[in-house]
């Protein structure tokens, strides 16, 4: 099944397929006391295996700050999660125990990306954008000064997409981040989420509502949309579908070859603010500030079911095979039945979740307020893989 | 303030008895805030939040709680957020109630809606019979309990400290902006502001904070924000609080845009929205004669003595206490003189404080004046009477609270007024004079104001929400018939119809009348004129509970709009003359005046409408409840501690050594129950550690009308006192060791009046190596003091007004007799406004300490003898004068140099002083040189006083000293630098 959004290696993965492939574990070379990271990055794999209600909580791991929308990235055996106080913490899967972590001084709100054995990091504030950190050699590669970066990088082959917040969107290089082009969005609208890259296009969306599709060549517009609603939250693409949330209680699904809208949503109560997306082969799930779950039909948009939660849902939620999990603002983990929507399980966590949750190693990591790293995995059975 | 009088009563009472040194700092004063009820507390408890209210208001807290939830589920949707903890609303019926509260130590003036307060999250909200305003307050408050977590789980996030949060204006004006749509007060005020040329650029905002303007300039730079930026930006802007502790480029990052270009769009925006209804606009100023134009002048009313004297008399405050005034004016309504104060207000417990917003005055055709004043525990009713000068009866009515607007039958028998009981809710009552009779015409939870009495004695026409238009927050004009009941509509429509009067002979009311244009803002505040007859157009009344509705019937009245204006008018009066009376709201203040020509404006009045004539009936309207039905979401309140302050500090000294200190202080939700826990240590070494532990523990009860206090304690270590009688005269330390436990008890008389008596019992130890004394005693320590204080401060001190405390104790020791004296104490200080920023400022001191071991008193420094150094003059005896004429040297510098602001300079005032004092011991000429005894001292010279953040005030005295009695003046001028508020 397809992965959870909110890593752009996954993503980079389906299509690039060879950076990180052959690869077998991340595990840390850390030189505690010295300051710097060294690892030798392996590969995850494609999938992550589906953990098996019930689940109970495995370990807590303090990361002393709190994090931004984007899920943790998981490795085989690490989870690598960055916090806005400006660390990049590498965690044991198994045990929860601290692999290493480097601090670069400034918030990260956006997710790092690993490209090669270079961590990219972007930072949400001071005068230095890009950091590029060689985990082999636990040095840092180079940085970029220039306008902070909000939101995530997202990986290529040799490089990456960043958009900082002069609303530059930028493709860079790995070797030294030199800058391979640059679009600049009109206005002075803003990008709140990581950008897309689907096959050689780059998906932007802008909080004025206009969708954008870049050219990953060379950075020009092959297509843009205006929704009519501001967008905070990062989109998701299934197959060739584009799918867009907003502040304005609306969802739309559009090709994302062409821009046209398949279709779109709006609920009645236009206050409400739709989490990201997520979807698969029938389903697309998002949760909403009305603190309910909701289950559209991928290719109608028709509403299957909801469920209705005590609190609001800003995380975008997380499907398998059977169960769509989510968190809320209120401290609780949901487990759905995705057929029916049947609540299976809920757990009280210690903080909120507004932050996109992974699979990892048959459980779940989770990013709780204000500063824990959770992972949940089978009570009673063995995890399955 | 609250904790002036209930800890300060009895801590700083109680530390007389305990360590007498510290007796001359007894000297507090300070208004008390009284607890006149023992509310029964409950709690409701509903999904998200923990409503605590007492019994008799339970239908309004009801109605508050489903507002909170209300506001909860659209407030969650707005931020994206949830708030995870339980949040305490506590509830007041009215403000009376409101002011009595102890989750806030400080005074609580007229006008406060509620607060948010941030350390245990509470949120206080009184209602004020409007059902519609008290859901709006709820939602502000709501915007606040959301906004505070929201920005304190970014600064969690990013870890930064809880140091900076962003402008009031910002935060108000978000609260404002997203607890419902502009009102018509927001649209009076910005229009004045612009069209007045007042309006506070974004960027000196600061200049404005905490004013009212400044909450709806707030409101709208939000508005501004969320139609040309997006509405989201006001949630990003909590979001990226954490870039910068600069809102400024907090600002400018979010937006995206140099703050001066946002401000110049902000304004051009402004101008846009509001320059085209300026254009056809008349001014109040041009329009109308002045009365009373300085200060703050409401709520007239006119008399014409049997002498034939014109008097109009309004409720006003002239720059200090608020008054009665009035004024006299000929027969063209120009006033002859200036304004005279008629009753002087906010001195005594008769005349707390009047309802300057809300209650109008009425006078018989007698000439007695009816008004209204808080009076203790509730509203009452005064009457004047306007031709003798004399004051007469007091009306009060058990179980009503406030009180608004008194309306003298023509008779002159009886008071229509409405008024606000126990239950929250207003209605209309008529009270019989002479038969000692209350009747209660409404009961309901529509809101009724401003009821005028008929010429003709059978009607009375007051303003309501009861109108089917209510739930839309419109206000119409009825009428009530005294004989049947019944209630019929005047007026109709969505718009708010305030303070109907009558015109004499009857058949026409006159009133002020807004609503909203086609934009949906509110227009001007204008002069309305509707006939009284034919029928009046009969419209089904909203409320069917206990009046008939008079069926439909035909009729036509025709009601003229006299003015056009670009604020507003309130209050109209139509007099014999055919005047118009009123005060009207322009270039922000209020002024009393007169509008002639009424006759000429009636026959062509600004424009002329039809009145609807039939309406069917309606349902009434009301809004939703959360019922407090059973055991399980209504308890009993139990008190529950929370921390309140958690304080540890060290210090270091070449003198005092290594000092470690730790307060700690807990109260129940309501604050109503406080614990004390004060730990300090004084070693000079390891092994003095145990001997050198001073703790003390004590608890307040506050929620009495008499405070109570009482605790343990134990000090022990090397004492530097100045005041022991044993102390070396050179150095003045010595060990001592006190265990003991003590009791006060702090009785307002008045909010201006109170007794605190206090008790302590405690064994004492005392050694004194350098002249042999090692006496140990068992001291009872008695105290009773009296204080009155009713003196209005300014920004640097008190300015008007007087206060005074006398007190006397008396110390013995029960066991050996070491110790046994007695203290008697006088102090009194008076302040003679001079002019409105002048004041001549007199104090008197007298003390006595006499008996064995019986402490000095000490003096010099800044605040007392000016020109000797601080605790040089000591005596077991006292006396002390001094005299100080102040008046401001730059008022505001900030206005002429806006960096000053920054640096928080508020103003620069200066001080002509005269001091003088005698201390001695047992002769009073017998002189002791090293502690300046036994010769009279004195100094005088000239201070300045510089204000910042209108909270410290630092002192620069220079002048000459004198000894012996004036006879020698010292050739040096002296200077002395400290801090501290003027006596």
């Amino acid at each position: 099944m397809h992965s959870s959004r909110g890593n752009q290696i996954f993503s980079v993965n389906s299509f690039s397929g060879s950076i990180f492939r052959n690869c077998l574990s991340l595990f840390l070379l850390l030189c505690i006391g010295c300051g710097g990271l060294a690892v030798s990055v392996d590969a995850p794999s494609a999938t992550q295996a589906e953990p098996h209600l019930p689940l109970g909580i495995a370990w807590t791991y303090n990361a002393r700050a709190g994090f931004g929308p984007d899920a943790p990235q998981i490795f085989d055996n690490s989870v690598m999660v960055a916090t806005r106080q400006g660390i990049v913490h590498f965690i044991d899967v198994v045990t929860g125990k601290r692999g290493g972590n480097k601090r670069f001084g400034d918030a990260i709100n956006g997710s790092p990306a690993v490209i090669g054995n270079t961590l990219i990091v972007p930072l949400a504030g001071g005068r230095t954008a890009l950091a590029a950190y060689d985990l082999d050699r636990a040095d840092m590669r180079w940085r970029l000064r220039g306008d902070p970066i909000q939101v995530g990088v997202t990986a290529l082959e040799s490089g990456g997409i960043y958009v900082n917040t002069a609303g530059e969107v930028r493709r860079f290089e790995i070797d030294d981040g030199a800058v391979v082009w640059t679009h600049q969005i009109e206005g002075r609208a803003r990008v709140h989420a990581s950008p897309l890259v689907h096959h050689q296009l780059v998906i932007v969306v802008i909080d004025n509502g206009t969708v954008l599709a870049l050219s990953l060549n060379d950075g020009s517009q092959l297509w843009s949309v205006d929704v009519g609603s501001p967008i905070y939250v990062a989109p998701e693409i299934y197959g060739e579908i584009l799918l867009v949330s907003t502040t304005r209680g609306s969802l739309f699904a559009m090709d994302v070859q062409k821009g046209e809208i398949h279709w779109n949503t709006t609920l009645a109560d236009e206050t409400v603010q739709i989490s990201s997306p997520t979807a698969d082969h029938e389903l697309v799930v998002a949760g909403a500030s009305d603190g309910v779950l909701r289950v559209f039909d991928l290719d109608t948009g028709e509403i299957k079911w909801s469920a209705q939660c005590s609190d609001a849902l800003a995380a975008r939620p997380l499907i398998t095979s059977e169960v769509i999990y989510t968190g809320s603002m209120g401290n609780w983990f949901y487990a759905f039945d995705r057929h029916n929507g049947d609540l299976l399980q809920q757990i009280e966590l210690r903080g909120r979740v507004k932050s996109a949750m992974a699979l990892a190693e048959g459980g779940l990591i989770i990013l709780t307020e204000p500063r824990y790293v959770v992972r949940l995995t089978p009570l009673n059975t063995d995890v399955h893989l | 303030m609250r904790y002036t009088v209930a800890v300060w009563s009895l801590y700083v009472t109680l530390g007389v008895t305990v360590l007498p040194v510290f007796a001359q700092y007894n000297s507090h004063f300070g208004r008390n805030k009284i607890q006149y009820e023992d509310f029964d507390w409950n709690v409701l408890q509903t999904e998200h939040f923990d409503v605590y209210f007492y019994p008799e208001m339970q239908e309004l807290a009801e109605h508050g709680a489903a507002f909170a939830e209300e506001a909860y589920a659209e407030l969650q949707n707005r931020f994206n957020f949830s708030v995870t903890r339980r949040v305490p609303i506590v509830f007041y019926s009215s403000q009376l109630h409101f002011k009595q509260t102890n989750i806030t130590d400080g005074f609580i003036p007229d006008g406060v809606g509620g607060f948010y307060e941030f350390l245990k999250g509470r949120v206080v909200i009184p209602a004020n019979g409007n059902l519609h305003r008290f859901r709006r307050v709820v939602r502000h408050e709501m915007v606040h309990v959301f906004t505070m977590h929201k920005i304190a789980r970014v600064y969690r996030d990013y870890r930064i400290p809880m140091d900076r949060l962003p402008p009031l204006w910002f935060t108000e004006g978000l609260a404002e902006y997203w607890s419902g749509p502009q009102d018509y007060q927001h649209e009076m005020i910005m229009r004045d502001a612009i069209f007045a040329n007042y309006l506070v650029p974004l960027e000196n905002m600061y200049r404005i904070s905490g004013s009212y303007v400044m909450y709806k300039e707030g409101e709208a730079l939000c508005r501004f924000i969320s139609e040309n930026y997006g509405e989201d930006k006001l949630l990003a802007l909590i979001e990226n609080a954490w870039i910068d502790r600069d809102f400024r480029k907090v600002i400018e990052y979010t937006l995206q845009e140099d703050l001066q270009e946002i401000s110049i769009q902000w304004q051009q925006w402004l101008r846009k929205t509001y320059y085209p209804k300026l254009d056809a606009a008349q001014s109040p100023t041009l329009l109308t004669e002045g009365l009373s134009t300085e200060g703050f002048n409401s709520k007239p009313a006119f008399y014409q003595t049997k002498s034939g004297q014109r008097q109009v008399l309004f409720t006003g405050n002239h720059g200090g206490y608020s008054n009665v005034y009035y004024v006299q004016v000929d027969s063209t309504y120009a006033p002859i003189d200036q304004p005279g104060v008629l009753i002087r207000g906010e001195r005594n417990s008769q005349f707390e404080s009047f309802h300057l917003l809300d209650s109008r005055m009425s006078v018989s055709e007698d000439g007695r004046l009816a008004f209204v004043t808080k009076s203790g525990e509730a509203d009452v009713i005064h009457i004047y009477d306007l031709e003798s000068g004399s004051i007469g009866p007091i009306y009060g009515f058990d179980g009503m609270l406030a009180l608004y607007s008194p309306s003298w039958s023509p008779d002159g028998m009886h008071i229509a007024f409405v008024a606000i009981d126990q239950s929250g809710f207003i209605d209309l009552y008529v009270y019989d004079i002479e038969g000692d009779r209350l009747r209660r015409l409404t009961n309901d939870s529509y809101d009724e104001r401003d009821p005028a009495w008929s010429p003709d004695s059978h009607y009375l026409v007051f303003s309501s929400d009861r109108t089917s238009k209510g739930f839309e927050n419109s206000y119409n004009l009825f009428t009530y018939e005294l004989e049947t009941g019944t209630i019929d509509y005047v007026t109709y429509g969505s718009q708010h119809d305030f303070s109907p009067s009558w015109s004499p002979d009857g058949s026409q009311i006159i009133y002020t009348s807004t609503k909203k244009d086609s934009m949906g803002r509110y227009g001007g505040q204008d002069l309305y004129v509707i006939d009284t007859k034919p029928t009046p157009p009969v419209v089904a009344l909203a409320d069917t509970k206990i009046h008939e509705i008079r069926p439909p019937s035909p009729g036509l009245r025709w009601k003229k709009r006299l003015t056009e204006l670009t604020t507003a008018i309130y209050d109209p009066v139509w007099t014999e003359d055919h005047q118009v009376i009123f005060s009207a709201f322009e270039n922000y203040r209020f002024t009393v005046r007169a509008l002639g020509g009424l006759d000429t404006l009636l026959q062509r009045p600004v424009s002329l409408h039809p009145e609807p004539q039939v309406i069917e009936p309606q349902e009434p309207w009301t809004f939703p409840r959360i019922e407090a039905t059973s055991e399980t979401d209504r308890l009993r309140y139990r008190r529950r501690y929370g921390l309140d302050i958690a304080q540890g500090q060290i210090s270091s000294s070449a003198v005092w050594g290594t000092g470690g200190a730790a307060v700690l202080a807990f109260s129940d939700l309501l604050g109503n129950d406080r614990f004390f826990l004060t730990i300090f240590n004084t070693s000079e070494y390891t092994g003095d550690f145990l001997r050198s532990l001073n703790v003390n523990i004590s608890r307040l009860h506050l929620n009495r009308r008499a405070n109570v206090g009482y605790g343990v304690y134990r000090y022990g270590g090397l004492r530097y006192d100045l005041t022991d009688p044993d102390a070396p005269t050179e150095f003045p330390r010595f060990w001592e060791e006190v265990w003991g436990g003590f009791g006060a008890v702090s009785y307002p008389l008045s909010m201006f009046r109170r007794i605190d008596v206090a008790t302590s019992l405690s064994w004492d130890h005392k050694e004194v190596p350098q002249r042999r004394i090692d006496r140990q005693a068992l001291l009872l320590t008695n105290q009773i003091s009296l204080v009155h204080d009713n003196a209005l401060f300014g920004y640097n001190g008190p300015q008007d007004g007087w206060r005074g405390r006398i007190s006397a104790a008396y110390t013995t020791d029960l066991l050996y007799s070491n110790v046994n004296y007695i203290t008697l104490e006088a102090d009194i200080r008076h302040y003679l406004r001079i002019a409105r920023n002048v004041t001549f400022a007199s104090r008197a001191l007298g003390r006595m300490n006499h008996g064995r071991e019986a402490r000095l008193w000490f003096m010099g420094g800044s605040w007392d003898l000016r020109g000797y150094p601080l605790f040089d003059v000591r005596g077991k005896k006292a006396w002390f004068t001094s005299h100080e004429l102040r008046f401001p040297l730059v008022e505001n510098p900030s206005a002429y140099v806006p960096p000053l602001a920054i640096l928080g300079i508020v103003n620069l005032r200066g001080a002509l002083f005269f001091d003088a004092a005698h201390t001695w011991n047992d002769r009073y000429n017998e002189r002791v040189r090293q502690i300046y005894a036994g010769e009279t001292l004195g100094s005088t010279g000239f201070g300045f006083r510089l204000n910042l953040f209108g909270g410290f005030v630092l002192r620069y005295d220079l002048g000459y000293r004198f000894r012996d009695a004036f006879k020698s003046r010292e050739s040096n001028l002296f200077r002395q630098f400290f801090f501290g508020f003027d006596f």
